[in-house]
């Protein structure tokens, strides 16, 4: 009786750990087949699963994208564009959030509403409005002082950058974390002289540590996945990033024997992320759970 | 006592300059990029532009056109509300399922815990691309693989009707579970202990407990994923213009494809801006609906 139900509860492990395998084998096999197909030659991608490991290795498709198909420069355009932008945005958004958190000025409520209410419109509704905003911008890029005769800040870095820089919701991640911080400091570090930028940068910025990183990984996961804003308002190949270089690289693609070039390039577009996650896996599941689920 | 109430004054006087002055570059930058553009997204949306000449005002034409005579737009919401309704709902139910999983002490919990989460992290046009693969319709394809072990002929997935929209909703269930995972493992966590064990004591069992326990406790989340899944599906775009570019005869064509080619294509500024000032409408009343869902179960 005691064997037997010993017994049943190891089955019952077994057919548990087995599920749970599957479950998590069937998430990756989309990242073990595009790295599989990523390392054949053309005549080999049309194998089956039979073949997943591949038999000859080449490095060739590799080759092919980050030279042939000019990702290195997507890449280096990426990279410029998401940390860039980033850097600014933590920056920028910590300075507000601790500002709505901690200073009262008058009309510090309204103008906290207004970004909470300007939160709930999605990016895609300012995609026309501010196209037209860098296309017209002032003195930049041939226009003049009304923004007109040339082409704004269209196919620039600045012109990437500038409508990510400040975002309501990194404003108001790092608020609601800045509120949870004790006065008591913020009203010692005076008595000993600080001026308020110090107290801020000094005293509560490395308090908040778990928010920024939070904010960081939000942020940069974001752009990195941006394609709509890139796609209109980049226009040389220079300029393009990563998002922008696979669409169109996939566009020019249609044939079979291509698949491993176009996997390669997908790879190369991945990988970062994937190692970005593994190495800061803890800040993502707390980052994930930070962003709404407290207050 | 007066000189000290002079101090305070001057005290929070200076708080307030100081409080303008940090804020100023941000509220710049915010106002040309974040609100401004809100305002002139409803002005252009009733008017004839295309960049080249000055915005014509015409009233409610665009508006009118979209709803009587664009019968592509009226196809694209059809075809995100079902990619919404059937993206949703599998999302959280597996997202849930997969934490409840994942939640006991079991080894190897954090490798099994990070493939799931893997697909959310992958840039979706990556993912798009690599799902076209296996999405092929010749024998290699991976998921025409698995059919033939049952013995199923191949299907073209993405080349027909039938089954292109629900192709694209599957790969975004995939790409979307471990999110809804990790916050309901937060939700689960956040349950005390105590609760079980006095359910335990009185006898319930452990279905009993799920639904009188567990389930009441994690609607926060629930309503949380809900809306934030909600908001990320009404913009689904780069799934259907990278594997199927809308078609086939228009069945994975959604709004914001159709936004984008009304004004980056066709440069119809204003039509455009209709277009996605009735998907930000959309957006803002089903978050408002969802907020007093969760303002009346706190009250």
């Amino acid at each position: 009786m005691n064997f037997n139900k010993k017994l049943y509860s190891k089955v019952l492990e077994v057919c548990f750990y087995v599920s749970v395998g599957v479950v998590a084998f069937f998430m990756i096999i989309p990242f073990l087949w595009m790295i599989s197909v990523s390392l054949k030659s053309s005549g080999h991608v049309t194998q089956t699963l039979s073949a997943l490991i591949p038999r000859n290795i080449t490095f060739k498709p590799y080759v092919d994208a980050w030279v042939g198909a000019h990702f290195s420069r997507y890449f280096l355009n990426t990279v410029i564009f998401t940390l860039g932008s980033t850097v600014f945005t933590l920056f920028f958004c910590a300075l507000g959030g601790y500002t709505f958190a901690r200073l009262r000025f008058p009309g510090r409520n309204a103008l906290f509403l207004l970004i909470l209410f300007s939160m709930m419109i999605p990016d895609s509704a300012r995609l026309i409005p501010q196209f037209l905003i860098i296309k017209f911008f002032p003195l930049a890029g041939g226009n003049n002082l009304l923004g007109q005769g040339g082409i704004g800040l269209i196919d620039t870095y600045a012109g990437l950058m500038l409508p990510f820089v400040v975002t309501g919701f990194g404003i108001f991640l790092c608020r609601q974390f800045f509120v949870r911080l004790p006065e008591e400091l913020r009203a010692a570090a005076r008595i000993d002289g600080c001026s308020e930028f110090r107290i801020f940068y000094q005293i509560m910025l490395p308090l908040a540590k778990p928010a920024i990183i939070a904010l960081a990984i939000f942020t940069f996961t974001f752009r990195w996945n941006k394609l709509l804003w890139p796609l209109v308002v980049t226009q040389s190949k220079g300029m393009r990033v990563l998002a922008v270089g696979l669409a169109i690289f996939q566009g020019e693609q249609r044939t079979l024997e291509q698949w491993n070039v176009m996997m390669a390039a997908a790879t190369i577009v991945v990988l970062p992320m994937v190692l970005v996650f593994l190495l800061l896996q803890k800040h993502f599941t707390k980052g994930t759970s930070l962003s709404g689920l407290k207050e | 006592m007066f000189k000290k109430g002079r101090s305070r004054t001057s005290l929070s006087k200076r708080e307030s300059i100081n409080a303008y002055i940090f804020l100023s570059p941000i509220l710049v930058l915010y106002t040309v990029f974040g609100l401004l553009p809100i305002g002139m997204l409803f002005y252009l949306s009733f008017t004839e532009y295309s960049v080249l000449t000055p915005p014509q005002w015409i009233g409610l034409e665009n508006y009118k056109y979209l709803f009587l005579k664009d019968t592509v737009f009226i196809k694209s919401i059809i075809n995100t509300s079902c990619f919404v309704v059937g993206t949703i709902f599998p999302t959280l139910f597996l997202g849930l399922l997969f934490a409840i999983l994942v939640n006991r002490s079991l080894r190897g919990k954090g490798i099994i815990r990070s493939c799931i989460y893997l697909p959310y992290v992958t840039p979706v046009i990556a993912a798009a691309l690599v799902w076209q693969f296996l999405y092929e319709p010749f024998e290699g394809g991976f998921m025409n693989y698995l059919l033939s072990w049952l013995g199923i002929k191949p299907i073209n997935w993405l080349g027909t009707i039938r089954w292109a929209l629900p192709s694209i909703m599957f790969m975004s269930i995939w790409r979307n579970v471990g999110f809804s995972m990790v916050l309901f493992l937060a939700g689960l966590q956040g349950i005390p202990e105590r609760y079980y064990e006095a359910a335990k004591i009185d006898g319930a069992n452990s279905v009993q407990q799920f639904w009188h326990i567990t389930l009441p406790l994690l609607k926060p989340v629930i309503l949380f994923i809900l809306v934030l899944v909600t908001i990320g599906a009404f913009q689904v775009f780069q799934e259907s213009y990278i594997m199927t570019e809308g078609g086939p005869a228009l069945s994975t064509m959604t709004i914001v494809y159709w936004f984008y080619i009304v004004s980056f294509r066709s440069l119809s500024f204003g039509k455009g801006s209709a277009i996605s000032f009735i998907l930000a409408m959309m957006i803002f009343i089903l978050s408002i609906f969802y907020l007093k869902v969760l303002k009346f179960r706190e009250g």
